[in-house]
């Protein structure tokens, strides 16, 4: 059974997260804007590279690694 | 209690926000070909894809399946509703890597299959899609009907029909555009409610402290369980079909396909992994509503535990909330509506109907399937809302996810996988998981009666088996680099044209 300063980590871990994603996704957005037109000049985008995709999995790898720990931590 | 003068205003508000928004991005874009109404012409930005997919994933219906979930197993059922969640956002990275290798001409995934297999395979597919999706847009409208006319006293069939209407037009302008574009301000209040109204919730009930003390009292006996994350008691009734179901569900979703053929193709597994990991955060700060219920309330069902804690809020944040769950519940409706639009244009018509259609032929069909099927998906909820509960539309949903999610890897990376390999495993495993369903709630039949993750994973079973067993012992032999090598009628991904090759 979690303590109650887990239980409130937990609530502000949450919390944090939520607003560290909605920042990433708003900056994109501002720096990014709508379409890729300005930065590729409308020509072909190649696929992405493998090691794009590797760090893409390894944050998945953290990601379930983290909800394995918060069940064993918070048992 | 909302008045329906309040409610009223808040549906015109929205409306002409949402409807304002997709004319500026139809003319900002230029939304007058089919690329640009089915897949934004493939050059979308990460902001804005990553907005779009998370939001279209965060279901209105959270805000109440979240804190339902608390209120049945406690903390431990942030995990099981939120990790399933965001499992296809994983899932499919493969397959959309290599499908965006493969078929980088296609304007949905699902023209793919006629590619690979042929017409038959392309029509089991067709159907499969067409059902979830529509059945997706129904499970929406039907929370929103139920919330909102429930909240603001206004009829549930009128609120659905406006909903229906508003996402009907404004998707006829933007089409994927304007799903996009409108999603992105329906992400930013999706994180103004959680990361203001929640909050400003804990601190009505005194703070996340007195929250826990409260709850420890109330449970009693049972807080031990409840504030365990390793409460395992309900893995079976809630976690396990909800991952074999709607967990893999985006899969074979086209909503998601097309967010997928939209962003830049350099940019694939990032907005899938940023898009899938943020709709688990979004989640699990709904599951603070469900520990102010239980800490406020000792004798409430779980699934009014939501509605009874927002209740706790002031006047006024339950008008603003109105308006997020407005927002969230139009971001998923539209997304499908666009799948929809796209499916009845590209597979249906061009494919199937008349395959020398025009871009502007192929064009208003879509924009007529738009409308036509918000008729459809409001017809269908309104004889839904007297005729199944929420959870049923829910399981009826998922097991389109169990006909597709195991054939489609073979069909993108098995050289052996053939047409009627596929159409048997698609097809058979539908019966069986539609006659197991129908058995376990007694519907014209009534055995075996099976618990639910174990019909899905029967479904999975089923297709999967079936298309890797016929298709070992007839295999085909079918060469992948002669769909890439096609040239595309529509330069749709990226401006290339032609893709990448094998």
């Amino acid at each position: 059974m979690m303590g109650e300063g887990l239980f409130t980590g937990m609530i502000v871990l949450f919390w944090v997260a939520e607003a560290l994603f909605g920042l990433v996704v708003l900056y994109w957005f501002v720096t990014q804007g709508f379409d890729s037109d300005r930065d590729t000049g409308g020509g072909p985008v190649e696929l992405e590279d493998s090691s794009v995709t590797l760090t893409s999995l390894g944050m998945w790898g953290l990601f379930f690694g983290a909800i394995v720990l918060g069940i064993v931590v918070g048992a | 209690m909302v008045t329906q003068t309040t409610g009223a205003g808040l549906l015109l508000v929205w409306a002409v926000a949402m409807i304002g928004l997709s004319y500026y991005i139809f003319r900002r874009q230029s939304v007058n070909d089919t690329a640009e109404f089915i897949t934004a012409g493939g050059r979308a930005q990460l902001g804005l894809t990553t907005a779009s997919f998370a939001v279209t994933w965060m279901w209105a219906g959270d805000i109440l399946g979240v804190p339902q979930y608390v209120g049945i197993t406690g903390v431990a059922g942030i995990w099981m509703y939120a990790a399933p969640a965001v499992l296809s956002s994983f899932v499919v990275i493969p397959f959309a890597l290599r499908m965006r290798k493969l078929f980088p001409q296609g304007l949905t995934y699902s023209e793919y299959f006629i590619e690979r297999f042929g017409d038959y395979a392309h029509l089991v597919v067709i159907l499969v899609i067409l059902y979830t999706m529509v059945l997706g847009g129904v499970i929406q409208l039907f929370v929103g009907g139920a919330v909102i006319g429930g909240l603001t006293g206004i009829d549930a069939n009128v609120v659905m029909a406006v909903l229906m209407g508003v996402i009907g037009i404004y998707i006829l302008l933007g089409g994927l555009w304007g799903s996009m574009t409108t999603d992105f301000v329906q992400f930013v209040s999706a994180l103004v409610l959680t990361l203001i109204f929640v909050p400003l919730l804990l601190v009505e009930a005194g703070g996340p402290g007195q929250v826990y003390d409260r709850m420890v009292t109330n449970l009693g006996e049972q807080s031990a369980s409840f504030l365990s994350m390793a409460n395992f008691s309900a893995i079976e009734g809630l976690f396990l079909p909800y991952a074999l179901g709607l967990g893999v569900w985006g899969v074979v979703s086209l909503a998601t396909w097309q967010r997928v053929f939209a962003v830049r193709r350099d940019k694939t597994s990032r907005f899938l992994t940023i898009g899938g990991i943020g709709v688990f955060t979004t989640i699990a700060m709904y599951s603070v509503i469900g520990f102010v219920g239980l800490a406020a309330f000792t004798d409430v069902a779980p699934g009014n535990l939501s509605i009874e804690a927002l209740g706790l809020m002031p006047d006024w944040a339950a008008i603003v909330f109105l308006l997020v769950a407005l927002m969230v519940l139009g971001s998923s409706v539209d997304s499908y509506l666009t799948a929809i639009a796209s499916l009845t244009s590209r597979d249906i018509y061009y494919r199937h109907i008349n395959e020398d259609a025009t871009d502007d032929q192929q064009l208003r069909v879509a924009r007529a399937a738009s409308i036509g099927f918000a008729v459809i998906i409001f017809v269908a909820t309104v004889f839904a809302l007297g005729s199944f509960s929420f959870v049923q539309l829910l399981l009826i949903g998922g097991i389109g996810a169990s006909a597709l999610v195991g054939p489609l890897p073979l069909s993108v990376f098995w050289t052996e996988a053939s047409q009627n390999r596929f159409v048997s495993g698609v097809v058979v495993s539908q019966l069986v998981t539609a006659y197991l369903l129908a058995a376990s709630y007694g519907v014209v039949v009534s055995t075996p009666s099976l618990k639910l993750w174990e019909i899905m994973a029967i479904g999975h079973l089923v297709s999967t088996g079936l298309t890797v067993i016929v298709s070992g012992v007839s295999p085909d032999d079918f060469r992948f680099e002669s769909i890439a090598q096609e040239r595309p009628s529509v330069a749709a991904d990226g401006g290339t044209e032609g893709g990448d090759g094998e």
